[in-house]
């Protein structure tokens, strides 16, 4: 297995209102895998991806990463895990406002030890004609998509996605499921959507539901259907 | 980290005002710094090496039996002093109404120095000094006109004892259109007949003491005084030493108070990167690059500043320095920046600025990057007052805003104030003048004027109050006093103690309250004055302090006068009087009239006008920029509030007097502070340079004035609120809700 979670746990607050974010978690997915996670607010999804990505560290269990164990890494080696390994796509894109798309891409591409070719990914996400825009300038798909290549760029082994169509409409949500589904195909990247949206786990290879912080489903996806089918 | 870096510059043009303000507010506070220390240092050592080269004198005397050039010789070779004749001649022009005070050429104390130009060495040539030409447009090769004769300008010329140019003692300063000196050949300055003469040492040795002694048991000394006591020599020190507090204490503290200033603004702007710095993090940017993107978003403002402010003061150095020094001769003095304080000036906005940033990155990074990525962690106290009061939304958002950021709130109270206080502080030193020259000398007394007469006289004056007087030297101190043997009914006095008594001379001796400032004695405080002849000492009792700030005096009765200085008390040396006296000139050896104490302040008040400008718009534009930088910060952390409350229809009007106009109440309270930190420096600036202006010069501020300072400070801060109201209307309602976190 590629990624392997065990005896996850993460608590917020203390005394009466501690809260258990993970609680025993437990997964799997193997390597080039499109992973979705499901589950509704609060049920420790984002946790779990922030766990995955070494943004935040466990209380208890072990999360290993292409054999690796990451739970027990300090604040540097995690730096060098995300800089090395980890290409993440948020919500809201996070682009640098006073960089244009071709920038922010490059933002990670000079941090890079062997970039792929900037031109290439984006015109994979059809971005070039958009290069010298900066993110107010573009639609929020356009700015998801150029998140995207920012977080391709470096050519990860995992690339996290956290809600990444949250934030956009059913057509901008399907073209930029098109690019994760390509960047998958082409790289073989491992690839972890969380999601509200349970269409999205029709393009997943393995399905994982969360609740209340356990994981309650690990399971491959026999039904997987090309985002093209997908009713959004 | 290329690509990264490409942010400085967008960053910059994106918020060109803010960084505007920021090159602006750093490149002034450094001129201002820089321009004074320079001036300061620049007068100070050519001074020094002025006074060191031409042998200033240690003393100057007169006796009553001439001292020949061989007893001078004797002298020398006995006590180990340099002694020289000095000869003079005080010619007038009366069309033009101003004296000038030749000398003849010295060689070995006090030597004269060829500013511009050249000697005046044939007949009918004169070296003026500079300023007094300045002042009556007088240029080389133009005549003058002297008594009956006429001189052809050849040079300019200074004198080490004459860089204060005062034409008596008693003066408290220069008016270089009316007084100043010159020097003309030794073959012209022979032809003048009735010179005056005095004698100019400087001691090799210990042996003042003995000197003078000697002097006064052989030759009879008439008057002796020390280059302490000589206003002459040490008004340029004091003056200098003045500027040095400035410049030493009080310049520093501004540049601190003021880079601070801009390191919290700046720090707060970083701050407000949470969300990217969060990003970058999750990126994989390690710490120390992160640290170094932040660092250099603070040096570049702290580099521009810096430099504006080092090439404005390198462009303006020439030109404004010895402006400061106005009471002075104008010296043809090379300014150079020095390297200490350009370094200060080039490492000290950089370091706090980049200090400010780490230290921010640095909290920032210890936010779990969930949290910085979120935006969600609480920079502010969250909640505050009056959660249960039945208030409006408005005033608790205000009352909130005020106390959760408190650094805020005491950034925009020390702006107002440091700016308040710079303002309140140029206007109260022009009023506490204006009101010292049309007030304080007249409280005195009657009196026009004073003659003071060669020796002593009988008989009576007509229209006039007899008197005796005296000059002492004081124990421990580097100031004279003057004794005054009069009657209590003198008319022309003020007698009243600062208790509000009448004075009863007959007693014993009471002091005024300007020698009482200047010597720090109180009420029942006894003094040490000594005569500066025969080197006698008496111990004065003060019985009392007169109200009399413009001299430096001791009052007494005559017959007192008498008995300790065992002279007749029926006698008199001086006479005031309302009235001008027609009385023998060839027995008043100095005439001080009350108009010319008023003219000479007035000088002052012209001198320091520029100054005083200068510090006024030095504070607005003080007062304008830290407003502004605070309020543009507010607008840019509520950015999302101030869109929300557009969606909920709020009007700009409305949500500036929420968000923007919470700093109202701040502005009395900066205005009450500056007010009373304004006077409380303003008393203790000129309390301290009782001594040095000559006068004890009360602070005062009027209301004129009051109410011009508190318009310059709303204006200020209406200025500020009215360029940023444009800011809030283009905040776009779509673009911050868009993005807000769920």
């Amino acid at each position: 297995m590629y990624i392997e979670v065990k005896g996850a746990v993460k608590k917020y607050g203390k005394g009466e209102s501690e809260v258990f974010a993970l609680d025993n978690a437990e997964l799997s997915v193997k390597k080039g895998e499109i992973c979705v996670i499901l589950g509704p607010s609060g049920s420790g999804k984002s946790t779990l991806l922030n766990m995955l990505g070494g943004l935040d560290k466990l209380d208890a269990g072990s999360i290993k990463i292409d054999g690796n164990e990451i739970s027990n890494l300090n604040q540097k080696q995690l730096t060098e895990y995300r800089r090395a390994d980890i290409g993440f796509v948020f919500q809201f894109y996070n682009l640098i406002p006073d960089l244009t798309v071709r920038e922010n891409i490059e933002v990670v591409s000079d941090i890079s030890k062997s970039p792929l070719d900037i031109n290439e990914i984006m015109d994979a996400l059809e971005i070039e004609k958009y290069r010298n825009r900066f993110p107010k300038e573009l639609s929020g798909g356009q700015q998801q998509r150029t998140a995207i290549g920012r977080a391709l760029i470096k050519n990860p082994k995992l690339l996290l996605c956290d809600e990444l169509t949250g934030a956009l409409d059913s057509k901008s949500s399907r073209a930029v499921l098109k690019y994760i589904e390509k960047v998958n195909e082409k790289f073989g990247t491992t690839i972890i959507i969380i999601t509200h949206n349970e269409q999205i786990r029709y393009m997943a290879d393995r399905v994982i539901r969360v609740k209340d912080g356990k994981v309650v489903v690990n399971e491959e996806n026999k039904e997987k259907i090309s985002v093209e089918n997908m009713e959004l | 980290m290329m690509n990264l870096n490409k942010r400085y510059k967008r960053g910059i043009v994106k918020n060109l005002s803010f960084y505007i303000c920021l090159f602006f507010l750093t490149g002034v506070t450094i001129l201002m710094f820089l321009l004074f220390a320079t001036s300061v240092n620049g007068e100070n050592e050519y001074v020094n090496e002025f006074f060191h080269e031409n042998n200033i004198e240690d003393g100057q005397f007169q006796t009553l039996i001439p001292i020949s050039d061989d007893e001078i010789e004797t002298l020398c070779n006995d006590y180990k002093v340099q002694l020289e004749r000095q000869r003079y001649i005080d010619m007038e022009n009366e069309k033009e109404d101003y004296t000038v005070r030749i000398f003849e050429h010295t060689s070995k104390v006090n030597k004269s120095e060829i500013i511009r130009g050249k000697e005046a060495e044939k007949s009918d040539e004169i070296c003026l000094s500079t300023s007094f030409a300045e002042a009556n447009g007088l240029e080389i090769d133009d005549k003058i006109k002297l008594n009956n004769n006429e001189y052809r300008i050849v040079g300019f010329c200074e004198r080490p004892d004459y860089l204060f140019m005062i034409q008596n003692q008693m003066d408290s300063y220069s008016r270089a259109s009316k007084f100043g000196i010159a020097l003309v050949s030794q073959e012209d300055f022979d032809k003048f007949e009735n010179t005056n003469e005095y004698y100019s040492v400087v001691y090799n040795e210990d042996n003042m003491e003995n000197f003078r002694k000697y002097v006064n048991d052989e030759f009879v000394t008439v008057s002796y005084m020390t280059a302490k006591t000589n206003h002459r020599i040490t008004t340029p020190r004091a003056t200098i030493t003045q500027y040095r507090i400035i410049t030493n204490l009080i310049l520093p503290i501004l540049l601190l108070l003021v880079m601070a200033i801009i390191a919290v603004v700046l720090g707060r702007k970083v701050s407000s990167e949470q969300k990217h710095i969060g990003t970058l993090t999750a990126l994989g940017y390690r710490k120390r690059e992160i640290i170094m993107h932040y660092s250099l978003y603070a040096v570049i403002p702290g580099v521009a500043g810096e430099m504006i402010g080092i090439l404005l003061t390198y462009a303006f150095v020439d030109r404004m320095a010895g402006k400061f020094f106005f009471k002075l001769e104008k010296l043809p003095i090379q300014y150079s920046i020095s390297n200490v304080n350009v370094a200060i000036a080039l490492l000290l906005p950089i370091a706090l600025y980049m200090l400010t940033s780490v230290v921010t990155v640095l909290k920032i990074l210890k936010i779990s990057i969930v949290d910085m990525l979120s935006g969600n962690h609480s920079k502010k106290k969250s909640g505050g007052a009056f959660v249960e009061s039945k208030m409006k939304f408005d005033k608790k958002y205000r009352i909130r805003a005020l106390f959760n950021n408190l650094g805020r709130t005491v950034v925009v109270i020390l702006g107002i104030l440091i700016s308040g206080l710079i303002m309140a502080l140029s206007l109260m030193m022009n009023d506490s003048c204006i009101n010292y020259s049309d007030h304080v000398i007249d409280e005195m007394g009657k009196f026009n004027y004073e003659y003071y007469f060669t020796e002593f006289q009988t008989g009576e004056v007509d229209d006039g109050e007899e008197m005796l007087s005296m000059t002492f030297e004081v124990e421990d101190s580097e100031n004279s006093i003057i004794l005054f043997g009069t009657s209590d009914d003198n008319p022309y006095l003020n007698f009243t103690t600062v208790d509000g008594n009448k004075a009863d001379l007959k007693k014993g001796y009471y002091i005024s309250s300007m020698a009482s400032v200047i010597f720090n004695v109180k009420k029942g405080d006894s003094l040490e004055i000594y005569d500066t002849c025969s080197l006698e000492k008496y111990k004065i009792e003060v019985e009392g302090i007169i109200e009399n700030k413009a001299q430096s005096v001791l009052y007494t009765s005559r017959e007192n006068v008498g008995e300790l200085l065992d002279i007749d008390s029926e006698s008199y040396n001086l006479v005031m009087s309302e009235k001008k006296l027609d009385l023998n000139e060839q027995l008043v050896s100095l005439t001080i009239e009350k108009d010319g104490m008023k003219d000479m302040i007035q000088n002052v008040i012209s001198g320091m006008k520029m100054m005083i400008y200068m510090m006024f718009v030095f504070g607005m534009v003080i007062c304008v920029i830290v407003i502004y930088l605070m309020v543009n910060m507010i607008i840019e952390e509520n950015t999302v509030t101030i869109s929300m409350l557009k969606v909920l229809g709020y009007h700009n009007r409305e949500i500036n007097r929420i968000t923007v106009n919470i700093y109202h109440v701040l502005v009395p309270i900066g205005i009450i502070l500056s007010l009373v930190g304004g006077w409380v420096i303003n008393t203790e600036f000129f309390y301290i340079s009782t001594a040095s202006f000559q006068a004890y010069i009360p602070s005062y501020l009027s209301v004129f004035s009051a109410l011009l300072f508190i318009l310059a400070v709303v204006v200020s801060y209406g200025g500020s609120l009215f360029l940023l109201g444009r800011k809030v209307k283009k905040v776009n309602m779509t673009e911050s809700l868009k993005d807000a976190r769920e």
